[in-house]
């Protein structure tokens, strides 16, 4: 579990990727969580300025499928864009959609740290349950 | 789900055929490290692959066989061109990732004490880490080029020489590779990563030709006891990255348009005689040819660092190609078939292609030998060099292991290094690291993965591979 003020998160043990369990008390909470997971593997990032606007359209095929592109999406703007995903705001959520508006700095080799080559969000084992309330998914990452 | 594991000989296991398995699975292993296998989800995923449409034979794992995502690493399934399907799950995002090892004329002896030096060098002049950009800025045309042509558009821009070509698995171009299959943003991504080793498991490893176990081979193969090696291992970087995602989320979308049931969405395929079938493969051989147009930068990179560091000229240095092999692939090969030769699409998922003596895709060189097959260990033992072997032909559609396989995740074994200087543990054995992550050393120590000696006994022992050379690490240049 991150413990340092980053979005609730937990590595779980796989033998040559990394697993992780994401936790929010709603779904879009859970999505937001997910994006912020994904940049807290990433990079560490160095200070930066105002961070900038950058709207996120994603369709998939069911909530899952959705969560996969969804943080396909964060992925390809920090390794195809270079842009670190700062902060996100999810505006519209349905089963099989996303819009959203996400705050974005450029990356920075000479500020930016960079912490794991993730290649990609995979189906592998991927879902979401709900429990009470409370929302958790389970992914993971190939790297 | 528990697996059922019926012993055949001490170096084969079969997973007998259950539920909506169309194939038994067949494990490659051993008495000393069956029992590792037991305890992640890896013989599941082997069934798993086993109940694709169009597998034939058996779904295979080899000896360095661990938990992947959908199939598992050191997994290995041939299908048929009219019922079976390719998957890009089952090639990997790091499509043709693979090893190139090169020998050279020097005593290693003789550089021993500038080892440190050496590895520096390269750490300086080889691009390794996560968002480095190489030493090639490709525009849209000569990036086209690189992904048709592969290695040979490298030499002929000055990246090494055209014996290398011969030297490398399928003289280093898939045929088939049209980039017009490419999304915009694997174009993009593909730009600024030529020439680029990566991160993670990539690495270039300064060694020396520690053991000969047969010299005829050997010999023809250019190892000799004592002399200094070159092993890098890379892949087709971001470009590969993105054609496995795009391609594996358009079958996501479109598989059960193709009326086919997966037991784990990572397996997503098309039909082989499908429009997106052939368009993933056209991708993929892109991605194919990129991958071996950037190892052969790397060696470029890698033969001029060493020359200038040691200040001596090409000849003194004789750095040649010994043989350069794919981990992650789809190919359409003939395979010998109920006893009659069959176009199959054999998929490696961190397996090597291992030809037998005289196997008319070997270069003339190599005929007598078989192909040389490269198996990295971790950085604190050894790597192997085997030459194919007929057991492979007969069992394992030409394929053997590609490396030593883990056995610890990153965090076991971040948790296990706690309070350690795995730096000064190599150093006191005589290996000198850099590397660009300050957990790459940690998540990559020796004992995150298996044995390698035991992996190459155990495929040597089953006749698909023989054990040829073992080499010892000097110095390691990691991401």
């Amino acid at each position: 579990m991150k413990d340092r003020g980053g979005p609730p998160y937990t590595l779980i043990n796989h033998t040559a990727d990394m697993g992780v369990r994401i936790r929010g008390s709603s779904l879009k909470e859970l999505f937001e969580n997910a994006a912020l997971a994904l940049t807290d593997l990433l990079v560490s990032p160095g200070r930066h300025g105002e961070p900038a606007p950058f709207p996120l359209s994603v369709t998939g095929d069911d909530p899952v499928d959705l969560l996969v592109r969804w943080m396909g999406e964060v992925l390809y703007l920090f390794e195809g864009e270079a842009r670190i995903v700062a902060d996100v705001r999810i505006e519209t959520l349905t089963s099989d959609h996303i819009e959203a508006v996400a705050r974005v700095f450029p990356f920075d080799p000479d500020r930016d740290e960079p912490l794991n080559q993730i290649k990609a969000v995979t189906y592998h084992k991927a879902g979401i349950t709900e429990t009470d309330g409370q929302w958790e998914a389970l992914l993971v990452l190939d790297v | 789900m528990h697996i059922r594991l019926n012993k055949l000989d001490d170096y084969r296991w079969e997973i007998p055929r259950t539920g909506d398995m169309r194939v038994p699975g067949l494990v490659f292993s051993s008495p000393l490290l069956i029992d590792s296998l037991r305890t992640d989800q890896s013989l599941r995923q082997v069934a798993d692959v086993a109940c694709l449409p169009g597998i034939v034979g058996r779904s295979l794992a080899m000896p360095d066989i661990h938990w992947g995502y959908g199939f598992p690493i050191g997994g290995v399934a041939a299908f048929a061109p009219d019922e079976g399907i390719v998957s890009p799950g089952g090639v990997g995002y790091d499509i043709n990732c693979g090893c190139r090892l090169m020998t050279t004329s020097v005593d290693a002896s003789s550089v021993s004490p500038r080892i440190r030096e050496l590895v520096t060098a390269l750490f300086r002049d080889v691009p390794v880490g996560v968002g480095t950009t190489g030493p090639v800025h490709l525009g849209t045309r000569d990036e086209a080029a690189v992904a048709v042509q592969g290695a040979a558009w490298a030499v002929k821009n000055g990246f090494g020489e055209n014996r290398d070509l011969e030297f490398t698995e399928d003289k280093g171009v898939m045929a088939g590779a049209d980039p017009d299959a490419l999304s915009d943003r694997a174009v993009k991504r593909g730009r600024n990563q030529l020439g680029t080793l990566g991160s993670g498991n990539h690495f270039l490893e300064l060694q020396v030709v520690d053991k000969v176990f047969n010299q005829d081979i050997a010999h023809t193969f250019g190892l000799h006891e004592g002399r200094l090696a070159v092993l890098i291992h890379s892949g087709s970087r971001g470009f590969g990255h993105q054609i496995c995602d795009d391609f594996l989320k358009e079958m996501t979308g479109r598989v059960s348009s193709f009326g086919i049931q997966l037991p784990d969405r990572q397996l997503a395929c098309a039909p082989l005689c499908s429009g997106l079938a052939k368009r993933y493969l056209s991708a993929m051989a892109c991605a194919a040819n990129y991958a071996w147009a950037n190892r052969q930068i790397l060696m470029h990179l890698t033969r001029e660092t060493i020359q200038a560091c040691l200040g001596i000229t090409p000849t003194d240095l004789g750095m040649k190609l010994l043989y350069d092999v794919c981990h992650n692939i789809a190919k359409m090969e003939i395979h010998e078939l109920h006893g009659r030769p069959t176009s199959l699409c054999v998929h490696r998922k961190g397996a090597t292609r291992a030809l037998p003596p005289g196997h008319s895709a070997l270069p003339p060189s190599y005929q007598e030998s078989g192909q040389p097959v490269l198996i990295p260990g971790d950085m604190g033992t050894y790597s192997y060099v085997l030459a194919g072997a007929p057991g492979a032909m007969a069992e394992s559609f030409g394929s053997t292991c590609h490396g030593a396989g883990r056995v610890l995740s990153r965090g076991q074994a971040v948790k296990a290094a706690k309070g350690r200087s795995i730096h000064r543990e190599l150093e006191d054995k005589g290996i000198f690291v850099q590397s660009r992550g300050k957990k790459t050393i940690k998540e990559e120590m020796p004992e995150a993965y298996k044995d390698v000696s035991l992996v190459v006994d155990a495929v040597h022992q089953a006749g698909l591979a023989h054990t040829v050379a073992r080499l010892r690490p000097l110095g390691v240049v990691k991401g």
